[in-house]
């Protein structure tokens, strides 16, 4: 009997067309991803082959995930058809079994669904295998292709997502006879999948995002963090305990669910119908009574008051039915509980929070909820189209006496209300986060205008789009799958180069609410977008009141003909016209402030251009050219007109030893030239406008050693609006802030112009391109890394702003005045400086302080005073520190500069440190054991005033260790002063995760980090925990000391510039014989140790001692640039600590019973070592100053 | 009225046709009141018209059918098989409602059970595949039929043969043996009997032969 029913139903799935199309569809996909750029579902990075074991998991994982739907649409169908169709009292009299009857379907539909997301592994080896061999992808960018890969992940993601998924809508339709409940069941779902996903960002709740994540993303994502490309093209999925439980989980989950559905399914009850109808009682005890009376007669109305009365009432009859709706109510509540899930997370950063101001409250709510807005639109849309005809009302509806309009603007006005709701839900939510985390600073008119206007216009175009759809496609599923559809078309289309947003419905340019800059002047180009594309929305509704089905009708041709008489209507076509007039008109205004008051380029042509620069210019990047020495000037800053006018002059000095006779320059786009005038007799040789470079010819060649003026006039100005606003977030309203690269021409040839990604390289036949050049480079030790044709200049600026702001340059101010509605600045410079400055305006506050005789000023947005204080502190305990190990302050002042959050970073020019207000400003450090990371970014930034404004590398590989490595190091120890060793221990752990991390997705190759070609992950995150180990076995006063002679030999020199050997060499002297071979495995090698504590066990002794016998484990590595990692012999000291307290608890202050370093020459060890109180905790290298993939069982619980 | 209708299975009959009304241009909130009730009494729901229309039973709901129909005084209303499934008191009922409202407007009922045409009737048409077969008041038709309809028993096989002979309009079977109703103006054999003819005898006589 099973065996029939199960048959039955693969018999039955098998001929529908849907059972091919979902596979057809997912292998496309699949397939796509794997031999084209144009889909992206994570996919492989640098070195990772396009079928690498982390790959093709993912893509499974996504689309396992995403494919819910599929598995919805399958398994809860497979009991409830029998229902919807009537056929279950049929089967209710054959002598068929409960189990064999559930079973059997369940079974049968979930074999048919496995079979579905077979089309995975099919797509990707398929994929893996065509692309090479047709020539769509280089064949070294795909391993060989082992069955086994592909399999694995199937059977231990694929599989068991379809069967508790599977289990969970089956038993929902099966129980509830509502397919309604199995959509509820799929937003669940979808909930606890987002918000793994969110949690795995926070290093405290990544294990337990693991766990739960319903279809293992989080999962295999934790298995995957640390994977190199040699593991992730070498290594299969691996049985990790991780993946077992979250499996194990899961699969439990499911069996419950069926057996809980199995113990309620009842044959009898099946047969009744489920909702208990309140049948109306008594009725047939009535006698008709005869009314005698006349049916009253009136005189129906019709005027166009009625009319709109009429809508009114259909609008709140649609609309209570909606909100009445349970699945409605279920979405909604599923969304608002993410955001509220998701607040706990939102914007932290290092584990520390920020205050819930209005505009990240409103991130949080908008970033959460958006899918659940989509997903009511498009489901409801659905529904409300269809609603008369699902129950079989319309024959009554449509023949009321009312236009058809009627029933479109009702529908439509009731999901706007419906939604309108629900942003009512979300202002009340986000107050309510507001509230929870004790702000109360709301700012309603923002909730207002981002929520009642910008979303909600947003939305609505969704909904016309939705609505349009329905009414044509006219039927029911397909309409929801046109809608994916079409939400996939728009995200591809822009890789194939459709990137205007002119045609990409519904987008607009965007733009970016600060607190400092409000909307600024983003809304304009919005506007402009929400007019053209309102306009278009009305078009579709207009052309679904045309297709609007009313009353019977039979074929597409009458259908086709009917609509084609409503269009003749004259109301009809005098509001197309009017629309389509409006879509072109806006049209037009966008495309002449985005294409010809502004230039637009898609990827490709900047590409090109980027190319045909090189190949037409290369030839003169050896050409000597002349050097900025000094800057002179007068910068006139219009913020509200967005407009920036410098005049001055740059002094050129040939420095080379042959004479100059031709002057090149490389010219932005964005810098309009008014004048580059010679103070000797100079001509244009040449002028390549569209490439941006000009070519002067001297005529008297410039002798070596020899100086002259070149006068600038050059305005920076953004009119209009863009495509997309990020390419106008330098100069706003309120928080200008640019740099002298965005205004000054580049002299010579700019080798930072040439496409770097090797990939692209190839693609448009350029030779390779080495990222950085080797340290032994003479010609490149010319340059600092900061610029190829300056490095020390002297410096004064005027500059001028609005009378309402203060504006701020390098240096000190000399004089202020006011002319008119202007105010000016000026500033000089009292020694060389290097060719890196800022210009900022706001209107500002300034809170100042004193450090011995330097001025410390900071200027800030007004309700920006959270972390004054802290900044202040970190900036004198710098200061302190900086002065007292390495050198004197150069400069009498440190001026901190707030600047609006379009950029969230903060950034060192001389004496002069911007400062995002999204980094800084608004974090909240309400429990002392949060991790400072305010005060740690000052101290990085004044660092940099030693470790980049002093001391500068040459251009080439290591550079950034002398810069960005040490003004880690240095604030390492200026926060390690404040704040004491434990809190270092988990600060260090987020720079190991984030080292670990981020050489998975390094795009070349890996390098130590002497040879680190600005590879953040390796400057920053490696650069802090090898410092920081290496000032604890070294000792930081000797460190310190080596430092300090470092920077008496090499700040402020000229050509030829320090590099990381010199650098490195300094530290090997500083460092005793015993531990030289760590300045070779910290610096030099790419160095990875696997160390374990595997056992220990204590016995008391008398007088309250214990004896603790320990076993360890050490192993150490060397990895190449790919990750493949080869054993190497030990002789290594490390960290042996025994505890009393709990090290991974950060409210206890740790105190180490025992903490020295042993030397290792084997694997294996055990020791014995006698503490004087009860221990807890033992470990090797126990606070993590080694890099090591597995911190975690570096510690292990003593037992006794 | 539609043959086959469903209603907002949570909105209350009252609110319902309430809101018909409105739609259907009344827009005096005391006449429409006053409409609604009454409608409401003459289909009898008036003691339902709080409860919720999901709970409404076949009859109710068709009666609901004819209220919200006769809102807004139609001169004409046309019901699509109002009965179908409907057990025989539920019927009545309705066939009483269509008598009384048939006195003031013009009620086209379109059915195929017999029997309601001959109780409500006072005119028909029988139309199949879209042509006007026959049309009349049922009692002429009837009157036309009179002594032309003619009833025998006899054993299932010999039906083929009989269809040859006679003008066979129907068969019944009854007790294993075929009745069979023969049209003729004169007594076909003596074992035939005559009988009264029915309206469903005028109905297979207009639809069937050919």
């Amino acid at each position: 009997m099973f065996r029939t029913i199960f048959l039955f139903e693969l018999a039955y799935r098998l001929p529908r067309p849907a059972t091919w199309i979902y596979p057809l569809i997912i292998f496309l996909l699949v397939f796509g991803a794997t031999c084209s750029d144009a889909i992206v579902i994570g996919g492989a990075v640098g070195n990772v082959h396009r079928n690498a074991t982390t790959v093709i998991t993912n893509y499974y994982a996504i689309l396992s995930a995403f494919g819910m739907l599929i598995t919805s649409a399958l398994m809860s169908t497979s009991v409830y058809r029998d229902f919807e169709h009537n056929v279950h009292q049929l089967y209710f009299t054959t002598p068929i079994t409960k189990w064999s009857y559930l079973v059997g379907r369940f079974t049968g539909s979930l074999l048919i669904t496995a079979l579905v997301f077979l089309s995975l592994p099919l797509g990707s080896i398929v994929g893996s295998w065509i692309a090479p061999l047709a020539g769509w992808i280089e064949a070294e960018k795909f391993g060989p292709i082992i069955l086994e890969a592909y399999l694995r992940p199937y059977l231990l993601i694929v599989l068991p997502n379809i069967f508790f998924s599977g289990a969970i809508f089956f038993s929902l339709a099966t129980l509830t006879r509502n397919l309604l409940y199995t959509y509820v069941g799929n937003v669940v779902l979808l909930v606890v999948y987002l918000w793994s996903l969110i949690a795995l960002g926070n290093l405290e709740s990544k294990t337990l995002a693991a766990i739960l994540d319903p279809f293992a993303l989080a999962t295999i994502t934790k298995i995957f963090e640390y994977w190199t490309p040699a593991e992730a093209n070498n290594l299969l999925l691996p049985l990790d305990p991780i993946l077992l439980l979250n499996r194990g989980l899961w699969l439990a989950i499911g069996f419950l669910l069926l057996g809980f559905t199995y113990y309620r399914f009842d044959f009898s009850a099946f047969l009744q119908p489920l909702s208990k109808k309140k049948k109306v009682e008594g009725e047939e005890a009535l006698v008709t009574e005869k009314i005698t009376r006349e049916l009253p007669s009136v005189l129906p109305i019709f005027t166009w008051q009625a009319q709109l009365r009429n809508l009114l009432r259909l609008t709140i009859l649609e609309f209570k039915n909606i909100i009445k709706e349970i699945p409605f109510i279920a979405i909604s509540l599923c969304g608002l509980l993410l955001v509220i899930l998701n607040s706990s997370q939102a914007g932290k950063l290092y584990g520390t929070e920020v205050w819930p101001v209005t505009y990240k409250v409103l991130d949080l709510l908008k970033g959460n909820f958006i899918l659940f807005f989509l997903i009511i639109i498009v489901f409801y849309s659905g529904e409300l189209v269809w609603r008369e005809r699902t129950l079989r009302l319309h024959q009554i509806t449509d023949a009321l006496p009312i236009p058809t309009t009627l029933f479109l603007k009702s529908k439509f006005l009731s999901l706007m209300a419906a939604l309108g709701v629900l942003l009512v839900g979300l202002l009340l939510v986000g107050i309510g986060i507001q509230v929870s985390h004790g702000y109360t600073r709301f700012e309603l008119g923002l909730y207002f205008i981002e929520l009642f206007v910008l979303v909600w216009f947003q939305l609505l175009l969704y909904a016309a789009l939705a609505f349009a759809i329905h009414v044509l496609v006219n039927q029911k599923f397909v309409g929801h799958f046109v809608m994916v559809l079409f939400f996939i078309a728009t995200s591809v289309l822009p890789q194939l180069g459709v990137e205007h947003n002119l045609f990409l419905y519904p987008r607009t340019p965007g733009y970016q609410y600060s607190d400092m800059n409000q909307y600024g002047h983003f809304l304009h180009g919005v506007w402009a977008y929400y007019g053209y594309w309102g306009f278009l929305a009305l078009l579709l509704l207009l052309l679904s009141l045309a297709f609007w089905i009313r009353g019977t009708i039979s074929s597409a041709k009458e259908r086709l003909q009917i609509a084609l008489l409503r269009m003749k209507n004259k109301y009809w076509m005098v509001a197309a016209s009017i629309c389509l007039l409006g879509f072109g008109i806006m049209g037009g205004y966008i495309y002449y402030n985005t294409c010809v008051l502004n230039t637009f380029f898609t990827q490709d042509e900047e590409l090109e251009k980027r190319v045909e620069y090189e190949k037409k210019y290369k030839k003169y990047q050896k050409l000597p050219q002349p050097r900025i020495v000094a800057f002179q000037g007068n910068i006139d800053i219009y913020p509200y007109e967005r407009k920036v006018l410098a005049k001055g002059a740059l002094t050129l000095k040939n420095t080379t030893a042959t004479s100059i006779q031709e002057v090149h320059f490389t010219l932005n786009p964005k810098q309009n030239i008014k004048s580059l005038v010679f103070s000797l007799p100079a001509k244009i040789k040449s002028d390549d406008k569209e490439l941006g470079y000009r070519i002067y010819t001297l005529s008297q060649p410039l002798a070596p050693q020899d100086s002259c003026l070149l006068n600038f006039e050059i305005a920076l100005e953004y009119p209009g609006f863009t495509d997309s606003y990020q390419l106008t977030t330098k100069i706003v309203e309120n928080g200008t802030f640019f740099n002298n690269f965005d205004f000054l021409p580049a002299i010579g040839y700019d080798s930072d112009a040439e496409i770097s990604d090797k990939d692209k390289r190839k693609k448009y036949g350029l030779p390779p391109k080495p990222r950085m050049k080797p340290l032994q480079d003479k010609e490149a030790r010319k340059n600092t890394y900061l610029c190829s044709y300056a490095d020390w200049i002297n410096f004064e600026a005027t500059v001028s702003t609005s009378a309402d702001q203060i504006a701020i340059a390098p240096g000190y101010l000399v004089k202020e005045w006011q002319e008119g509605d202007r105010k000016y600045f000026h500033y000089k410079m009292d020694r060389p400086i290097l060719y890196f400055f800022s210009i900022v305006s706001a209107k500002y506050a300034i809170r100042r302080d004193k450090w011995k005789d330097v001025n410390i000023e900071i200027y800030y947005h007004p309700g920006h005073e959270y972390n004054l204080d802290k900044m202040i502190k970190s900036i004198k305990n710098s200061l302190e520190y900086y002065t007292h190990y390495f050198s004197p302050y150069q400069h009498k002042q440190v001026r901190i500069l707030e600047f609006p959050r379009y950029a969230t970073f903060a950034q060192s020019f001389p004496n002069t440190i911007p400062y995002s207000e999204g980094l800084g400003f608004i974090a909240r450090l309400r429990d002392p054991n949060d991790i400072d990371y305010v005060y740690f970014v000052t101290a990085h930034e004044v660092a940099h005033q030693w470790w980049a404004h002093q001391v500068i590398g040459a251009n080439v590989q290591g550079a950034t260790l002398l810069s960005e490595t040490m003004a880690e190091y240095s604030a390492l120890m200026v926060m390690q002063r404040e704040y004491g060793k434990e809190h270092m221990h988990r600060f260090l752990q987020y720079e190991l995760d984030d080292y670990l991390q981020g050489r998975t997705v390094e795009r070349e190759k890996e390098l130590p980090l002497k040879f680190v070609e600005d590879q953040q992950y390796i400057h920053y995150n490696k650069g802090s925990l090898i410092m920081y180990a290496l000032q604890d076995y070294i000792g930081e006063d000797s460190l310190n000391a080596a430092l300090r002679r470092f920077i008496q030999k090499v700040a402020y020199q000229r050509a030829p510039f320090t590099t990381s050997e010199e650098f490195i060499e300094n530290l090997r002297e500083a460092t005793p014989d015993s531990l030289k071979y760590l300045i070779t495995d910290m610096f030099e090698k790419i160095t990875l140790y696997a160390n374990r504590a595997i056992k220990a066990t204590a016995t008391p002794l008398e007088g309250g001692k214990y004896k603790v016998k320990l076993e360890l484990e050490v192993q150490k590595f060397y990895a190449d640039s790919v990750g493949n990692e080869k054993m190497v012999p030990l002789h290594d000291w490390i960290d042996v600590g025994i505890f009393a307290e709990n090290i991974n608890d950060k409210s206890v202050k740790i105190r180490p019973l025992y903490l020295r370093k042993h030397l290792f020459t084997q694997s294996k060890n055990t020791f014995e070592i006698v503490v004087d109180k009860k221990p807890l905790m033992v470990g090797i290298d126990p606070l993590n100053k080694l890099i090591d993939r597995i911190p975690e069982d570096n510690v292990v619980k003593v037992e006794f | 009225m539609p043959q086959e209708f469903g209603l907002y299975p949570k909105v209350d009959a009252e609110t319902l046709l309430d809101h018909f009304a409105r739609l259907k241009g009344i827009h005096n909130a005391r006449e429409r009141k006053e409409i609604v009730d009454h409608l409401l009494h003459k289909t009898n729901l008036y003691a339902f018209r709080k409860k919720n229309l999901g709970g409404y039973s076949g009859g109710m709901k068709q009666r609901f059918g004819i209220a919200q129909a006769l809102l807004g005084s139609p001169k004409l209303i046309i019901v699509d098989e109002p009965t179908a499934g409907l057990d025989p008191a539920e019927r009545n009922r309705f066939h009483n409602l269509l008598s009384e409202i048939g006195e003031n407007i013009v009620v086209i009922l379109s059915t195929h059970i017999i029997e309601d045409v001959s109780s409500l009737c006072q005119s028909m048409a029988i139309i199949n595949k879209g042509k006007v077969l026959l049309q009349g008041k049922p009692q002429e038709v009837l009157e036309s039929y009179r002594g032309k309809i003619w009833k025998r028993i006899i054993e299932k096989h010999e039906l083929p043969t009989f269809e040859q002979n006679f003008h066979v309009i129907s068969h019944l079977l009854v007790g294993g043996k075929f009745e069979i109703h023969v049209y003729s103006d004169s007594q076909p054999d003596p074992a035939f009997s005559i009988v009264e003819a029915s309206l469903e005898d005028v109905y297979f006589n207009t639809v069937k032969p050919e």
